[in-house]
């Protein structure tokens, strides 16, 4: 009988308004190493779900202000920065300035009906697909749409049914997730003009996948960890084993802000990445950043990003590339992935990397290198 | 016909509360209720679920019961100041002390004498209501199983108001009529709700609130009438 469980993975869905910057890399990087190396040892799916990010209302607000803004504006040609200058100017109005009537209902209908995007979003996620093949990285992990499983009534009738959360919808307030009998604030899910939040929908997302799965890893930044530790405790209570994992985000010269505020103009993909693509080996550079996102950068948050830094990480994958031994058997690599898993089927991507990181060369490092790029 | 309640009767009604708080305003000056604001430090949390309007004005009685007196004046001198949060009573009990909670804990009464926030309190958020909320008009006696005292006609002008803005007004006018002794335990309240309550007579008025008017900035408005 098979050991393989059923894992899911849910990353937080980045959202198409703004340049990929080194705290997205980091991301998707461990999120790369976390998936190929669990599905050597169990079934794995991941959970990502572009709708969402459209549906957060910091994006509907950016594709309002293009379409009000720059109503003739093509997109085909148009590089991450110019579209992220855009963001940081639609941010200096108040979120909802200019806000049509109707608020964002005719964005929403088209997402939820058509997963429908703004073609700012599509030129975005070309863009973004081409470095991540960079990087050996599958556009599946950014670039996945699926419609929306449960509404949001649905989804409200489950959560009353597992008494956490307080409706005052009949008295015209708010929707909260109510785990205050834990000592935890209430969560807001709905407004009162009904409009539903970004953590509505990662619920409408989760909750239907909750009973087909033996585990659910969910992904998310140090900033976002309060609400993924309430997405524990709700998946926990729908019976599913469910673990929250935070990264740090990478600080841009000792400062970690949101996209929306710009800092971010000379750390794109462009201005790192090119110099280092031509001077070593695609796949020397796609390891380093390996080397440098997991093992040097770390999973929690503290060390500016360095391009000096992750040149000596691309310098020693290359050198590595060069003594590789040859791939160990298929069984040896599962057995040897499974060995550093925790109880939880609990895998941290820095022992995977730092496998390949040490001065000894591992007697696994070519399987390792092969299946972290392919 | 004289208009019973003109802008002078009214500014009038209201500088009367400021003095019955010991706040000596001319007849000539401002009414400007932040002169009582944080006047003694005391302060009820209203923490509410669901809203039942005969329930939530009988926990208004009941929880003025299990105060002392001079707690209850205290409050009173300071304008009766009140913050309502959305919370569920009933999954609080163990971390908040309430001072009454209706039978079926739909909605908690807490009294801080302090005037700080404490650590509990970030567990819930100032209650928010975007529409109107109209009760029908009601009858009902102020202590869930009496009656048979005297009639009590409250009439409020706030149905033009979200739910958390009316619950001021409801709150204010029904616990300081009963700190006044114009409502008393065995009496039977008669609450209805209309658009203006400016013709009413006042000589059968024995309470009446008068505060900001909301939707026009500077004015007083007449929000409820007692007789």
């Amino acid at each position: 009988m098979s050991n393989r469980k059923h894992i899911t993975i849910a990353p937080v869905s980045i959202t198409p308004t703004k340049p990929l910057v080194p705290s997205h890399y980091k991301s998707l990087i461990w999120l790369d190493v976390l998936i190929k190396c669990l599905s050597e040892v169990h079934d794995v799916t991941l959970l990502n779900n572009r709708v969402l990010s459209f549906l957060n209302l910091q994006t509907m607000n950016f594709w309002h202000y293009l379409d009000h803004v720059l109503p003739e504006a093509s997109y085909t040609d148009k590089p991450e920065l110019w579209i992220g200058k855009h963001y940081v100017a639609s941010n200096s109005r108040l979120v909802g300035e200019g806000m049509p009537e109707d608020g964002f209902d005719q964005y929403k209908a088209k997402i939820e009906r058509d997963g429908w995007m703004h073609p700012s979003a599509s030129r975005l996620f070309d863009i973004w697909t081409g470095n991540c093949a960079q990087l050996n990285i599958s556009a599946s992990l950014i670039a996945k749409d699926r419609p929306l499983d449960l509404t949001t009534d649905a989804l409200l009738t489950i959560l009353a049914d597992m008494n956490c959360i307080l409706d005052l919808r009949e008295i015209g307030g708010e929707v909260y997730i109510d785990f205050t009998d834990e000592g935890i604030p209430l969560r807001k899910l709905v407004d009162v003009t009904g409009t539903e939040n970004y953590f509505a929908g990662i619920l409408r997302s989760l909750v239907p996948v909750a009973e087909h799965t033996d585990s659910i890893y969910l992904l998310c930044d140090e900033q976002l960890s309060a609400d993924y530790w309430i997405l524990v405790k709700i998946l926990t209570r729908l019976g599913v084993h469910a673990t929250r994992v935070t990264l740090g985000r990478v600080p841009l010269d000792g400062q970690v802000q949101s996209s929306r505020h710009g800092g971010w103009e000379q750390y794109l993909f462009d201005g790192f990445a090119e110099p280092l693509l031509q001077s070593f080996p695609q796949r020397a550079f796609s390891l380093g950043m390996r080397f440098y996102f997991v093992c040097v950068l770390g999973q929690s948050e503290g060390i500016s990003f360095s391009v000096d830094r992750l040149k000596v990480c691309v310098q020693k994958a290359e050198r590595l590339l060069d003594i590789l031994p040859p791939p160990v058997s298929v069984p040896e690599l599962s057995s040897f992935i499974a060995s550093k898993m925790r109880p939880g089927y609990l895998l941290n991507p820095y022992l995977m990397v730092s496998e390949l990181y040490g001065k000894k060369v591992s007697p696994y490092a070519g399987s390792l290198v092969n299946l972290l790029l392919s | 016909m004289m208009k019973p309640f003109t802008r002078e009767t009214l500014h009038r009604l209201a500088i009367h509360r400021l003095s019955k708080s010991g706040v000596v305003v001319p007849a000539s000056g401002i009414f400007d209720a932040t002169v009582l604001a944080g006047k003694t430090g005391c302060r009820m949390l209203v923490v509410i679920s669901r809203f039942d309007l005969q329930a939530y004005c009988q926990g208004c009685f009941a929880v003025l019961n299990t105060l002392s007196h001079s707690l209850v004046n205290n409050w009173y001198d300071g304008f009766t100041p009140a913050v309502y949060m959305a919370g569920n009573p009933a999954k609080l009990k163990e971390k908040l002390a309430f001072n009454y909670l209706t039978p079926d804990a739909s909605a908690g009464w807490i009294f801080r004498t302090d005037g700080h926030e404490v650590k509990t309190d970030r567990l819930l958020k100032l209650l928010r209501t975007r529409q109107k909320y109209v009760p029908a008009d009601t009858s009902f006696p102020i202590v869930a199983q009496g009656g048979g005292g005297k009639q009590i006609y409250i009439r409020f002008s706030i149905s033009d108001l979200p739910l958390h803005q009316q619950l001021i007004h409801i709150t204010h006018t029904l616990m300081e009529c009963i700190i006044e002794n114009i409502i008393s335990a065995s009496d039977i309240l008669n609450i209805s709700f209309a658009d203006n309550i400016m013709e009413t007579d006042p000589v059968e008025i024995k309470y009446t609130r008068v505060h900001y008017d909301s939707s026009n900035t500077g004015s007083l408005k007449l929000y409820a009438v007692v007789v």
